[in-house]
């Protein structure tokens, strides 16, 4: 049988190449898109309703509506303020901390000798390795009797520290261990944006009869500001939603000095089962880390 | 766009971790070809192969009628499995059977995600006291269990005649805290980093099973009998002593508050205040000769000891509650009750298992038994029980590393009320 186009009669206007094309993108893009919006933009949606819900999470059928009440409650929660407080605080000391760790390892691992190869790897490997793991490994570190780093202070004839147990320490015991396993991740991101820096202007610099440092300074830090913008605000992001090690390290405490917002939210959803209050508890934090990544973006382009 | 994008990355990253902790998709009973599916959770442990036999058995025998299939789910020293109970809870998944800590009963049989199993219960004069009564909520029967527990001092024979302490025999004469006190100064020597007593801080369940009955012995409480107050009980001035008896331990460095998990067994503290499933860890150490001794009890009151164990409900998702009590009482019969007891070495629930046990009429173990017996108290019954726990388990570590009692007592009250508050 012979096909001529011409012959079949069609009502309906044949599509554009460039309209078929826009239809078959979003084709293939459905399947993420449903996915995403069952499990991702729908939850979301539906925190912001159950925040102004008394939600007992055993109890589904008896949640009502009571208005501001889990925010009213939420600003007047000491526990919050604390919490939130906690949280700033992590997340000043560490994004700055973590950020110039790394840029260090990045510049140290960059150089074109054999062992660079096997710093990488050292340096990346904490990070491969599940936090929780860290976290236990850590607080076996950190004991104060029979804890490694209090016997090596005990070498140069410290005396033993709490860390975990002192709630002046507990959280920068907790950065301190954070920023040892995370940095590795910012280091391969800051080595990819080294790895595009051109030879050409380290040799003009040269020329210039530049040094190391003002090579650094006027040549390799401006070469990768896109990187170093990225780095920061993925980084400030992760920070906000410190968790895993109060969780399992200090169980948030001692005295609250290390319960974070996240910590918080977990405890009132799932131990307490009081999904309003914690849905409440969500929705400032997401607002919380917005502001922060638009105020921090802004900053960056200046 | 850009915008778009940071905004975009703020929601995933910040909401996402509210949905990261899901659910799992376990579908309650279904009945396929006549023959009932029973599904069973309990956490797992190393009570899931003597679970394992006994579910076995009950399938040969109700062949082509009934099948049941056990899950164990992880619990961790925190809440993990109760977290999974209630996400299924909320998704309508629960299984058929739901293993659960005995203080959960009122919260669960209250939100109704169990179901009274009044009259269903076979031998139900053969339970313990302390096991039907933690089942017990508003006067109707939600749950029993196989075994009981208790805790009481275990101690290092060798080091305590060395230091020429005698350690009680009989219940009458059970130390008070003055003595146990005593002892344990006696017995700590920190150059050789020796501590007097071990006990465990974890973040979990432990923290108010363990000092409870300091707090009861004391004439205090953690709540009101009816469960509608919390101030006033959990921060009362009887409750306040009895932690401020404990903190002068921590205070003073009679207890390690970062202990090796070994540290008793290994020699390194001469008593431990522990569980009574300890007896059957220490014959990993037949080296040592070893003691138990009652629970310290106050100047003021009367030998207190805690109780309360696991526990079987039938869930309001099962489809054949017949089925579901069937399978209950054959957990609970004399044979599986004294099956499920030995694999710790826990008290057995049922009078007449205990009756058979003639090595708890003996030393040490009678004084298990005359724990469990005699001066067994359940934990509090309420439905706020997972904010008391958690909060009452966060205010005395912060009590132990030199908190002040009354001030962490009071936020403990707070939130508490605050939680029955929004029940109502």
């Amino acid at each position: 049988m012979e096909k001529t186009f011409e012959a079949v009669p069609s009502t309906k206007k044949p599509m554009t190449y460039d309209t078929q094309k826009k239809w078959l993108g979003v084709a293939f893009s459905l399947p993420a898109l449903v996915l995403l919006f069952t499990f991702l933009v729908l939850p979301v949606m539906l925190a912001f309703v159950y925040s102004f819900m008394n939600y007992n999470m055993l109890n589904p059928a008896g949640k009502e509506f009571v208005g501001f009440d889990n925010y009213i409650r939420l600003f007047q929660d000491a526990i919050f303020l604390t919490s939130l407080k906690n949280t700033m605080y992590f997340t000043v000391l560490v994004v700055p901390i973590q950020s110039a760790v790394a840029l260090g390892l990045a510049l140290l691992v960059n150089k074109k000798v054999k062992v660079a190869g096997l710093g990488r790897v050292f340096f990346f490997s904490p990070v491969v390795t599940s936090m929780v793991v860290v976290a236990i490994l850590w607080t076996f570190l950190y004991n104060v009797d029979s804890g490694l780093i209090n016997h090596m202070l005990h070498f140069f004839g410290i005396e033993n520290q709490p860390f975990l147990l002192s709630p002046d320490q507990a959280m920068n015991s907790i950065i301190f261990m954070s920023v040892w396993q995370a940095a590795g991740f910012q280091m391969m991101i800051f080595l990819a944006g080294l790895k595009e820096v051109p030879e050409e202007l380290y040799e003009a610099a040269e020329v210039d009869g530049a040094n190391v440092w003002q090579k650094f300074r006027n040549v390799t830090l401006p070469s990768i500001s896109h990187v170093t913008g990225f780095v920061l605000i993925i980084t400030t992001i992760q920070a906000f939603r410190l968790f895993i090690q109060p969780y399992v390290m200090t169980n948030g405490g001692p005295s609250d000095s290390t319960k974070t917002l996240v910590f918080m939210l977990y405890e009132n959803g799932f131990q307490f089962r009081d999904v309003g209050y914690s849905s409440a508890i969500a929705v400032v934090f997401f607002l919380i880390v917005l502001l922060s990544s638009l105020i921090l973006k802004k900053a960056l382009k200046q | 766009m850009k915008k778009l994008l940071v905004l975009s990355t703020a929601a995933v990253l910040s909401l996402g971790t509210l949905s990261a902790c899901g659910n799992d998709d376990n579908a309650s009973s279904g009945s396929n070809d006549g023959e009932t599916k029973l599904t069973l959770w309990y956490p797992e442990g190393d009570m899931s192969p003597a679970y394992e036999e006994i579910i076995e058995a009950f399938n040969q025998e109700n062949d082509g009628e009934i099948e049941a299939e056990i899950e164990f789910i992880p619990r961790g020293n925190k809440y993990a499995y109760e977290d999974k109970v209630s996400a299924a809870a909320t998704s309508n998944t629960l299984p058929d059977l739901l293993a659960m800590d005995g203080p959960n009963v009122a919260n669960y049989a209250d939100a109704g995600i169990i179901q009274p199993i009044d009259g269903l219960v076979d031998n139900e004069d053969q339970f313990v006291e302390s096991i039907i009564k933690q089942g017990t909520f508003k006067d109707q029967l939600y749950a029993v269990g196989p075994t009981e527990s208790t805790v009481a001092l275990f101690y290092n024979v060798k080091m305590l005649e060395e230091a020429g302490i005698t350690p009680p025999k009989t219940l009458e004469e059970a130390w008070t805290w003055d003595d146990f006190y005593e002892a344990a100064k006696k017995l700590t020597n920190k150059e050789k980093g020796m501590y007097g007593v071990n006990w465990t801080l974890d973040y979990g369940e432990w923290i108010i099973y363990f000092t409870g009955p300091s707090v009861w012995s004391n004439g205090g409480s953690f709540i009101a009998e009816d469960g509608s107050k919390a101030d006033g009980y959990v921060n009362g001035p009887e409750t306040v002593e009895a932690l401020e008896y404990l903190k002068k331990f921590t205070d003073e460095g009679l207890v390690n508050l970062q202990p090796t998990p070994t540290e008793f067994e290994d020699g390194n503290a001469a008593m431990m205040l522990m569980g009574s499933w300890e007896w059957a860890k220490l014959k990993d150490y037949p080296d040592t000769e070893w003691g138990i001794t009652y629970y310290p009890k106050s100047p003021n009151g009367e030998q207190v000891s805690p109780s309360g164990d696991w526990a079987w409900g039938v869930s309001t998702g099962t489809e054949d509650k017949e089925a579901a009590a069937e399978l209950l009482n054959f957990i609970h019969t004399k044979e599986n009750v004294l099956k499920l007891a030995a694999v710790e070495e826990k008290p057995p629930a049922r009078s007449d298992a205990f009756e058979e046990l003639t090595e708890w009429d003996k030393e040490p173990l009678n004084v298990l038994k005359d724990q469990v017996l005699q001066t067994a108290h359940p934990r509090p019954s309420t439905t706020s029980y997972p904010v008391l726990s958690t909060k009452y388990g966060q205010a005395v570590q912060n009590i132990f590393l030199g908190g002040d009692v009354q001030e962490e007592l009071d936020k403990v009250a707070k939130e508490v009320d605050t939680d029955i508050e929004r029940k109502q």
